[in-house]
């Protein structure tokens, strides 16, 4: 259950496909992308992948760990402290990356990290480390950890420009199977703030609408959905945060 | 809101829970199996006249009944999609149905079968025997299926090793039998590459003269270094270690955590005197991070070996983040004798110094990257702003190689602040709000915020207005609509015209463009 409430939640769970077609490359994602298809010429043996909630980070570190054969670990394995020994002294496989999502979730076993780290650089290893921040604000208690997690090159990915953004829209739309015309895509994009969580939550109001009437997706639908599903934003009010 | 809160997480733990507790008070035998079964099919047949066979078909053809709890009842569906599907547009429909046939229940759980299901059939006895559970969406659907090292196991092999390290020696497992083996030397920690300054001088001499110390009695043991995060503790460590090894002899570097899980192992393995024996047969011990030394039995032995080793005329190098008399874990007599020999400290590093590390760090990066340069106005630059430790130098030069690695340009003052920015700012990156955009740009035209949201037109004020607006868009996530709506209800087409006037006017107005600039920075930082 902690896992859960650490990952992000959405309030409407959505097939989330990590499927590399389904990534979309854009402004703020492309040094993100070129960076892990450079592997295993990285500048540093360790990587960190930095950037706000819901902008697919995960999905990133997915196709990276796919593609390499790495061995992903969710954040509760570093949670446990008999995690220590395995990832520091058991089975460790040098030819294999190791990705840690959600590195900065809270109660991170931080001896088991800082162990890993120092056998990663050691014995020739990678890994790829998943965070919303900067080790700084991890509330890490080690200042050994912290010094060692600062040491590793960032790669930002961030909330999409307007072009990454249209982009999205339509392959959310798609996505669904549902054949838009691109008014409605400029119709939207301009209209809604631009985050992907909100995105795509609109994306599935939109087709539940164009379903239950038996309509196809229209500016004019899609404007009817927007309406209704627009929450009234306080200033201050991170889109990001929903 | 949404109609899928009214399921929370659906993950099947509060679900157990109350079947835990409902099958202690033996309410379950309401309904036989076959009862269930029928109730079942009758709300299906429902469901089926209720939405009409397109629907039906479309979306609950695959719906199974899993599980009743208490007032709750467990739904499956194969994919998480027709899960927030159902959820989303469906779940009140359903729960009515569903109640038709099961009036007792109240709340309705979606699930979506995978292997995990089976735990919860396992906590009741009394269910139907359902399908197999249909997974083919969800490899797709939960990145952590990756998680699974079996399911990967095929491709590793054929990753090839990253080239950028070069492990000195490669550390197999410490077995059973009591082989002690000390941590990996890193090839590239050693003496030639350690970059002496004022605030390590003392114990990179100490460090030079133990390694090259031929035989005889040790000079100083202990050698005790501390010093803070950073500084280069391990690096000396490890030079003398390998310069040793060089010259042929027994040497052990350990770090504490492998230093106490040897010994826990020795323990176990009841081969704990073999151990000691072994240890005690070298001719340098080197033990790094001791304060993470810990646990009553290990402070004991360390201590043992410490003393030992120091009884038989051998050196032993450790290094803390603090003095020996600050190791409160360690016993007191332990302390002492730590504190018996050398005892250095390694200072923070002074400018000279930290411009001397980039530099040597950036040309032992040149050798592999021999496109990777880096101007002396960039060398300055970084070194007045990363004053921490050595470490932050080694990342900030890593940060400056892979802006070269991935933009191919040249490394100005400029792109430099930019990539280590991370490493310089001590606050969270603010998330920018249109007020504080709207108050900036107000102190900053001299109007004030009212005028910048107000209706009025004189130049003075639509300026401002309109760069504030640009500023909006730039660094909000904002939609048009929105921004439009925060200043004084604005259409989204004003917004609009005020963004692509400003982005045109900065593309061709330098002291324009510079100032929003200038703007922005204030805002992010």
């Amino acid at each position: 259950m902690s896992e859960a409430a650490a990952q992000l939640t959405l309030s409407w769970p959505m097939p989330d496909s990590f499927a590399e077609e389904d990534f979309l490359v854009g402004a703020a994602n492309e040094q993100a992308w070129d960076m892990l298809a450079r592997w295993p010429a990285w500048p540093e043996p360790v990587l960190r992948l930095s950037g706000p909630a819901g902008v697919g980070k995960t999905h990133l570190a997915s196709i990276f760990a796919r593609r390499v054969g790495a061995r992903w670990l969710p954040d509760a394995a570093m949670r446990r402290h008999d995690g220590v020994a395995s990832l520091a002294h058991g089975d460790f496989d040098n030819c294999r990356p190791i990705v840690i999502d959600s590195c900065d979730a809270a109660l991170v076993d931080e001896h088991a990290l800082f162990h890993l780290l120092n056998r990663v650089r050691a014995e020739g290893g990678a890994a790829l480390l998943v965070s919303r921040s900067a080790p700084q604000h991890w509330g890490l208690k080690t200042p050994d950890l912290v010094s060692r997690l600062r040491l590793c090159p960032v790669v930002g990915v961030d909330a999409p420009d307007d072009a990454l953004f249209r982009a999205i829209l339509v392959k959310l739309f798609h996505d669904r199977q549902l054949a838009i015309d691109v008014s409605v895509v400029d119709y939207l994009a301009r209209r809604l703030d631009r985050s992907v969580l909100l995105a795509r939550d609109l994306v599935a109001r939109i087709d539940a609408r164009a379903l239950a009437l038996g309509r196809r997706v229209s500016r004019v639908l899609a404007a009817d959905v927007l309406r209704e599903a627009k929450p009234d934003a306080q200033d201050g009010e991170d889109p990001m945060a929903i | 809101m949404l109609k899928g809160e009214i399921s929370a997480a659906g993950n099947g733990h509060d679900l157990r829970d109350a079947a835990a507790a409902d099958h202690a008070l033996g309410s379950l035998g309401d309904m036989s199996p076959e009862e269930r079964a029928d109730a079942w099919s009758a709300v299906r047949r429902r469901l089926r006249a209720e939405l009409g066979e397109d629907v039906f078909s479309s979306w609950f053809g695959r719906l199974e009944l899993d599980a009743i709890a208490g007032e709750t009842a467990r739904l499956t569906v194969p994919t998480r999609f027709l899960k927030s599907w159902i959820e989303a547009n469906y779940l009140d429909r359903v729960l009515s149905i569903f109640r038709t046939g099961f009036p007792g229940v109240a709340r309705l759980i979606i699930g979506v079968r995978s292997a995990g299901g089976a735990v919860i059939s396992q906590r009741m006895p009394d269910e139907t025997p359902r399908p197999a559970p249909q997974v083919q969406n969800q490899a797709q659907n939960q990145g952590h299926v990756l998680a699974a090292p079996a399911a990967r196991s095929a491709t590793p092999a054929s990753a090839p090793a990253p080239a950028a390290t070069a492990p000195a020696t490669p550390a197999p497992l410490a077995s059973a039998d009591a082989d002690i083996v000390g941590n990996s030397l890193d090839a590239r920690l050693c003496f030639e590459n350690f970059v002496v300054g004022r605030s390590n001088a003392l114990a990179h001499a100490a460090a030079e003269r133990i390694a090259s110390h031929d035989g005889g009695a040790p000079l100083y043991s202990p050698f005790f270094l501390h010093a803070g995060v950073g500084l280069g503790k391990t690096h000396l460590l490890q030079a003398v270690s390998q310069e040793m090894e060089r010259r042929g002899r027994r040497v052990i570097y350990l770090t504490a955590d492998r230093f106490m899980y040897g010994f826990v192992n020795a323990l176990k393995s009841q081969t704990a005197l073999a151990f000691k024996e072994k240890l005690r047969a070298i001719d340098l011990l080197v033990l790094d991070d001791v304060q993470f030394i810990q646990g009553k039995s290990i402070q004991q032995e360390f201590g043992h070996t410490v003393n030992a080793l120091i009884d038989a005329g051998r050196q032993i190098v450790v290094a803390a983040d603090r003095p020996p008399a600050e190791l409160e874990t360690l016993d007191e007599r332990v302390r002492s004798r730590l504190a018996g020999g050398l005892v250095v400290e390694m200072g923070p590093l002074d400018d000279a110094l930290r411009m001397r590390i980039l530099e040597a760090r950036i040309a032992a990066m040149q050798v592999k990257h021999p496109a990777f340069q880096v101007g002396p106005e960039v060398v300055t630059y970084v070194a007045s702003v990363i004053t921490t430790n050595g470490r932050d130098l080694d990342g900030a030069v890593n940060r400056l190689l892979a802006h070269t690695t991935l933009s191919g340009g040249e490394i100005t003052v400029e792109t430099a602040e930019n990539a280590i920015r991370d490493l310089v700012r001590t606050r969270e990156p603010k998330r920018v709000k249109i007020e504080d955009i709207q108050k900036l740009v107000a102190t900053r035209y001299n109007v004030s915020r009212a005028d910048i949201l107000s209706e009025r037109r004189t130049a003075a004020v639509v300026k401002p207005r309109q760069i504030a607006m640009y500023l909006s868009k730039q660094l909000t996530l904002r939609s048009l609509p929105e921004i439009g709506r925060r200043f004084g209800g604005r259409d989204h087409t004003t917004v609009l015209h005020a963004v692509r006037k400003i982005e045109k006017q900065v593309g061709e107005d330098r002291s324009l463009s510079e100032e929003v600039e200038l703007l922005k920075r204030m805002l992010l930082d």
